[in-house]
């Protein structure tokens, strides 16, 4: 349940039926494991973990991961998914960075469209020649990530200073902070968002609802393509450097901050805000968990296996048809 | 109440089911209140009507007896034995078998292979698989139901209703105890029914049978006994032959409803139409199809299944890439046809099959009534919710939804009201020809008057209808023209003033 229930609609209340308001527990999931995970590496390292400077290592280290989960979480509302993410995080900082060292600035432009350009492949491929969209991004990622070490001949790539600050604290963070309210207003109360939810619901109705499907279907791979382009530039610019490595495995960590917000990869129902808490989780845990000195095997264990717990507790299985 | 009957019944008949007190809730709505006293009981050698309209509790109540789901109170006994199944498959492994009105086969899957889903062992030695022996056995069990139907047909290549006598097929192959028809007939044509009827009358000896239905004619046309529901409550229970029609309706909805409501089109062959079709021809459909709509009127269209009115709609709004012929709107030619430009024009389309069509039955009504203009209601790109709150909660109160507030989801809500939404969607676009494609299907009587009642406003107001249907009561009561189809061409056109009878339909139908 909405908590907007019920609201401007005096004219049906005479078939309201009363008692309705309990809070929806499956919604605060994402919330309770932060909650969780803060509270279990506090406990266990409370010196290390809860300072103040660790606390703006990890929303740090969330950003990028959250710029990027805020485009992904476009895709997967509408039923898709984009697994060329990471490819594209690596090119579009690369090319970011070379063009900022003679353009300065025209370098975070120059990452915003390379990224759109690659969203836009996987968004016309998958829609007009009917490829599935797993498959179209996983192409995608494999022959972004050929073009990233042609393009860099495998060496990083050195940003100009001129666009370093937006890679620092705390502007990185605004930088982040300003990407979610443009996506939390695009998603929420924009025709678009409305469309992106019709069409995870089913795409079906909403073609014959005279919905521009095919257009909305390729919009969300560009959102998600530009903001792979937009973390590209960040994050060179907080790591002072792009690498074409940069992005590699990233396409699953972003998938699993919006998933541990509760978004089903099947579309229709999901939250922004959700998404930036399951952004915070990710990092969250990577810090606390090498804070704490635990190897990186191990790490990939236990991140695995929350994630799995963290999408059991919170799918509301009620609202999606079929799980796959 | 007729107390010398059951006793006499007794003897010969085995009791199946009895329930007393039934208490369902989903969510805080009570969808079924029996009061403790309330009581039935059903036994082999009677088929048993489940009335009521929407939101009776007639679904509930199958679902309870059929494992879907399990009451909050009262008592169900099976064959004597305290029953609380756990799944449909407890269920069935008991006996209690169910058809509901949704298509239930794998699309994928050949005919056969859906009869013996579940069952392949029986049809494999050391893994491998008896593909014949299974075909010839499928051939057997469908001679007995539908022997018109393939057992090597692909499910999705036959239509809805042939599924149905397939998915009929399965369950009584199990020869269960207790065989329940949730609104199964709401789909059908008028052959596939009497199928089903025969079938009925065969198993009745050893076989308690129960339908959900509402449709008056069946009622009396196969059931022994009525188990009227209204809004969850327990009304009465009735023999079927010491009950008239008007008495069940006014104990089903309450009051007296009038189906005839239309009186004479206000069609004028003069003015321009508002839609004029010239040699449609739709793949897998129709070939060669006229038609002229004017303003005001309700042409009617009708055919057996498979004939191909049912894709003429379709063809019109655009949803079948395939459609050939001159279509003209308003006087204006309209090639390159496509929902949005369709409805851009005026043109709404209602789908036969409305939750898979119709709907996103995941979402609130609120979104999907405003599904069609969100783009009007939004300033800039910009969504008003406030706008979009009062449209639809402005439509479903003239439409009577029947549901909590807008922002309640679809999947809640009964065939009928889901209906309501479908038809308030269309009304939101504010055109003025509406395609619609069984609008009654599976609703009610009550729901059924009122949306021919707001057929009837709309054509007041100058809108034109174009209605698809399997029901002849339905063309012939709504209809100022009736087309009918045969393979593909149309058969025959009346006109109101010919006053045709249903006997006059059929015989230009087959």
């Amino acid at each position: 349940m909405n908590s907007d229930t019920g609201s401007g609609s005096e004219s049906v209340k005479a078939n309201e039926a009363p008692g309705r308001t309990m809070p929806n527990m499956r919604a605060l999931v994402p919330y309770l494991a932060f909650v969780l995970i803060f509270a279990f590496f506090s406990i266990m390292a409370f010196d290390r973990f809860n300072t103040l400077h660790n606390f703006s290592t990890v929303l740090q280290q969330a950003t990028v991961l959250a710029i990027v989960a805020f485009g992904m979480h476009f895709v997967i509302s509408t039923g898709s998914i984009d697994l060329s993410v990471g490819s594209t995080l690596s090119l579009a900082g690369l090319v970011g960075a070379s063009v900022s060292l003679w353009g300065g600035p025209l370098g975070i432009v120059a990452a915003i469209g390379v990224g759109a350009l690659v969203g836009l492949f996987n968004g016309v491929v998958f829609t007009y020649l009917k490829v599935p969209s797993f498959m179209v991004s996983l192409g995608t990622l494999l022959a972004v990530q050929g073009l990233t070490i042609v393009y860099s001949r495998s060496n990083p790539i050195v940003i100009d200073a001129s666009i370093m600050p937006i890679g620092m604290f705390p502007n990185i963070v605004y930088v982040a902070a300003g990407v979610f309210v443009l996506c939390y207003v695009l998603y929420n109360h924009t025709t678009f968002g409305r469309y992106c939810m019709a069409i995870g619901g089913d795409e079906r109705v909403s073609g014959m609802s005279g919905l521009p499907v095919n257009a909305i279907k390729v919009s969300v791979f560009v959102v998600s393509g530009l903001l792979a382009g937009l973390g590209g530039i960040v994050m060179a610019a907080r790591l002072g450097a792009a690498t074409p490595t940069a992005g590699s495995a990233f396409e699953l960590s972003v998938i699993s901050a919006v998933v541990l917000g509760g978004t089903p990869l099947t579309g229709g129902v999901g939250s922004m805000q959700n998404t930036v808490i399951g952004a915070l989780i990710i990092a969250m845990l990577g810090n606390g968990l090498i804070i704490l000195g635990i190897s990186s095997e191990i790490q990939k264990i236990i991140t695995g296996l929350i994630l799995i717990l963290a999408v059991f507790l919170s799918l509301e299985r009620g609202k999606i048809g079929v799980i796959k | 109440m007729d107390a010398d009957h059951s006793q006499t019944k007794q003897n010969l008949d085995m009791q199946i089911f009895q329930l007393e007190g039934i208490g369902k809730s989903f969510g805080g709505v009570r969808a079924l209140r029996w009061r403790d006293e309330d009581r039935v009981e059903i036994s082999t050698g009677e088929v048993w009507a489940f009335a009521g309209e929407n939101g009776a509790g007639k679904s509930t109540l199958a679902a309870l007896l059929a494992g879907v789901t399990s009451p909050n109170r009262g008592t169900m006994r099976y064959e004597g034995e305290p029953y609380a199944p756990a799944s449909v498959n407890e269920a069935k492994a008991r006996g209690v078998q169910i058809v509901f009105q949704e298509p239930a086969l794998i699309p994928s899957l050949t005919v056969a292979e859906n009869l013996f889903i579940g069952r392949e062992a029986e049809f494999s030695r050391f893994g491998l698989r008896l593909g014949r022996r299974m075909v010839a056995q499928a051939r057997k069990l469908l001679a007995g139901v539908c022997p018109h139907v393939d057992p090597l047909a692909v499910a999705r290549d036959l239509s809805l209703e042939d599924q149905k006598l397939v998915e009929t097929a399965r369950a009584v192959s199990t020869n269960p105890r207790c065989l329940i028809f949730d609104e199964t007939t709401a789909t059908m044509s008028s052959r596939n029914t009497a199928l089903l009827l025969d079938l009925i009358a065969r198993l009745k000896p050893t076989t308690a049978i129960i339908m959900v239905t509402h449709r008056t004619e069946e009622i009396f046309a196969v059931t022994d006994k009525l188990l009227i529901l209204k809004d969850g409550a327990f009304v009465a229970v009735r023999d079927t032959a010491a009950t008239t029609p008007d008495e069940l309706s006014n104990l089903m909805v309450g009051r007296d409803v009038d189906l005839h409501i239309r009186s004479a089109g206000a069609g004028n062959a003069e003015e321009e139409p508002l839609l004029e079709i010239e040699g449609l021809t739709v793949a897998g459909g129709v070939r060669d199809f006229s038609l002229r709509l004017a303003k005001g009127s309700i042409v009617g269209i009708g055919g057996l299944a498979g004939a191909g009115q049912e894709r003429i709609l379709s063809g019109i709004y655009g949803t079948r890439p395939s459609s050939s012929g001159r279509v003209v709107v308003k006087g204006k030619v309209y090639d390159g046809r496509r929902p949005r430009r369709s409805i851009g024009l005026g043109l709404m389309y209602a789908p036969k099959n409305r939750d898979r069509e119709g709907l996103i039955l995941q979402q609130k009504v609120r979104s999907n009534i405003v599904l069609s203009v969100l783009d009007r209601l939004s300033a800039g790109g910009l969504a008003s919710k406030a706008r979009e709150t009062s449209l639809s909660s402005q439509l479903a109160s003239r439409l009577n939804v029947k549901c909590r507030s807008v922002e309640e989801n679809c999947q809640n809500l009964s065939g009928g009201n889901r209906q309501k939404v479908v038809l308030a969607k269309l009304l939101a676009t504010e055109g003025d020809i509406f395609l619609l494609d069984n609008p009654t299907r599976g609703i009610d009587i009550g729901a059924r008057a009122e949306i021919y009642q707001l057929l009837n406003d709309l054509t007041a107001r100058g809108a034109g209808v174009i209605l698809v249907s399997d029901e002849l009561q339905e063309l012939l009561q709504m209809s100022d023209t009736i087309m009918l189809i045969r393979d593909g061409r149309v058969a025959k056109t009346f006109d109101r003033k010919d006053k045709p009878q249903e006997s006059d339909l059929i015989r230009h139908m087959i």
